[in-house]
């Protein structure tokens, strides 16, 4: 059993739910992120949250795959004052739903001083609301952006074993893990992490507070990274009780912090009927649906 | 009308066969430049006015780019005509309104022109949300061939523009001015992209390597 622990799947079609469940996917957790392009309207944020708690959720469960979810201001739309205060408002609300595991990804894009001030503001509210943090890491000034992460981690008061920093680099990937926080790692196409790096890091440095992800979303990207990542390990010999750790049981351990997941429920199977409905809407066009 | 309204107008008037029409009805819509009139004329320049492929260079206007189109030109007349009708206090938050509601033949035109604009520091930003996209279209507008860049960014948002060029593979040699702006901060953070390339044994991007050593001796 595979949990992609980061993963954008609005972005995503029924072929690549399919696709991920027949690879052995049951679990995912889908962290608000931007559009690809900054809303203009708060409601547009509301209804937003409201689809990856809805009908994102329904979608999943109908390819037998548990869909959980973080909620967050993302850096890129902090930047918008006219909107960002708003959204933290929403954002007391938002994260005290069922299915809500952490507040994210928050973090830093070009590291200007709205980010950071939202960025502190939600670890404030994650703080508040006993949930984890998910922390995107910036793609560009990379190591400078996660050493004033951490910095920032510590100035918060944020516990380090309640926040994961995802997309580490072999630069940023010690950094992270001197600090005590999980390091969250995104298996892409070309930019970020490969698969043969990645396997590399895991002989290096180990499975403790390692995750894998695949940070599909509306870019070029691959909803398989997860268990393409996996089998590139097992060829390379690492353990079948690292594999579990790394694939299955790190991310459960890290979001049952959140105290709104239950592992021994996440490791049953969903009993998939695809006569159900969402709000009268099917996923299907015409198919004859799954029924278990 | 301003000098520079009249030579568009003028340069327009000689390349586009559908001025006429254009410009009558443009005169009605930019009385009310807060309306939803302004915005479909707006947006509808390409396809009433009939022209996309850059202008031939013009001496007529001081600081056109051999890039800009009949599209950008008349974007520019127009856009000049309604911030005349916009009070002083509002001139800036009208222009992210109408960027923010563009689609990306709208963002591009505005950033094109934007340091054609009076005052064109206002206007920042427009500039700095367009460098935040992923559609190379609306970032190139900004940061290629276009003075606003060097002359208006301040230094975080400048430096970021940069290495998102790189990142991008949007050859330097396309940001006007450049040299001007390059400081140890910017040659440390190509510095950290080229060693991070390095670290995942992938290559490094020539325009990286060349702001990390610029300045070295």
């Amino acid at each position: 059993m595979l949990f992609d622990p980061h993963i954008h799947m609005t972005s995503r079609t029924t072929d690549d739910y399919q696709a991920m469940a027949d690879a052995g996917i049951r679990a995912i957790v889908e962290p608000a992120f931007w559009l690809g392009q900054p809303r203009t309207h708060l409601g547009s944020f509301e209804d937003y949250f409201l689809a990856l708690l809805g009908w994102e959720r329904f979608r999943a469960a109908q390819f037998g795959i548990r869909h959980l979810c973080t909620m967050g201001l993302n850096p890129k739309e902090a930047n918008n004052s006219r909107l960002a205060d708003g959204v933290m408002e929403l954002l007391r609300l938002y994260v005290e739903k069922d299915g809500v595991v952490a507040v994210g990804e928050i973090g830093y894009d070009d590291v200007t001083p709205a980010e950071e001030k939202y960025f502190a503001a939600q670890l404030e509210l994650a703080k508040a609301h006993d949930l984890p943090a998910l922390i995107h890491l910036p793609h560009r000034d990379k190591k400078r952006g996660c050493e004033r992460t951490l910095a920032l981690v510590r100035d918060v008061g944020f516990a380090p074993e309640k926040t994961i920093v995802d997309h580490n680099t072999e630069e940023t990937l010690p950094l992270t893990l001197a600090s005590g926080c999980w390091a969250g790692h995104s298996i892409y196409p070309s930019t970020k992490m490969d698969e043969p790096r990645m396997v590399a890091l895991v002989k290096q440095y180990g499975a403790e507070k390692i995750l894998v992800n695949s940070a599909a979303d509306w870019g070029v990207s691959d909803p398989l990274k997860v268990p393409k990542t996996r089998d590139a390990m097992r060829a390379a010999g690492i353990t079948e009780a690292t594999l579990e750790k790394i694939f299955w049981h790190n991310p459960i351990a890290f979001f049952a912090q959140s105290g709104r997941l239950d592992p021994a429920d996440l490791g049953s199977p969903i009993v998939v009927d695809q006569r159900q409905l969402h709000e009268g809407n099917s996923v299907l066009r015409g198919q004859t649906p799954r029924v278990d | 009308m301003s000098e520079l309204s009249a030579a568009l107008k003028q340069l327009l008037a000689s390349h586009c066969s559908q001025s006429g029409p254009f410009f009558e009805r443009a005169e009605s819509e930019q009385a009310l430049p807060l309306g939803v009139g302004f915005r479909v004329l707006f947006a509808s320049v390409p396809r009433r006015l009939g022209a996309s492929a850059p202008l031939a260079p013009t001496l007529l206007v001081t600081g056109a780019r051999p890039h800009f189109t009949a599209t950008d030109y008349a974007r520019l007349w127009l856009m000049l005509g309604a911030l005349r009708g916009v009070e002083a206090g509002r001139q800036s938050a009208w222009l992210l309104e109408l960027f923010e509601a563009g689609e990306s033949g709208e963002q591009v035109s505005i950033l094109r022109v934007l340091p054609l604009l009076p005052e064109p520091q206002r206007f920042l930003e427009a500039g700095v949300q367009a460098c935040r996209t992923n559609a190379r279209d609306v970032f190139e507008a900004i940061v290629c061939e276009n003075p606003f860049l060097v002359e208006q960014f301040p230094s975080l948002n400048f430096n970021q523009a940069i290495m998102k060029a790189i990142f991008m593979e949007v050859p330097l040699a396309r940001v006007e001015g450049l040299a001007r702006r390059i400081t140890p901060e910017l040659s440390r953070m190509a510095a950290g992209y080229a060693s991070e390339r390095r670290a995942a044994g992938r290559p490094v991007p020539k325009d990286a390597e060349f702001l990390a050593q610029y300045g070295a001796t």
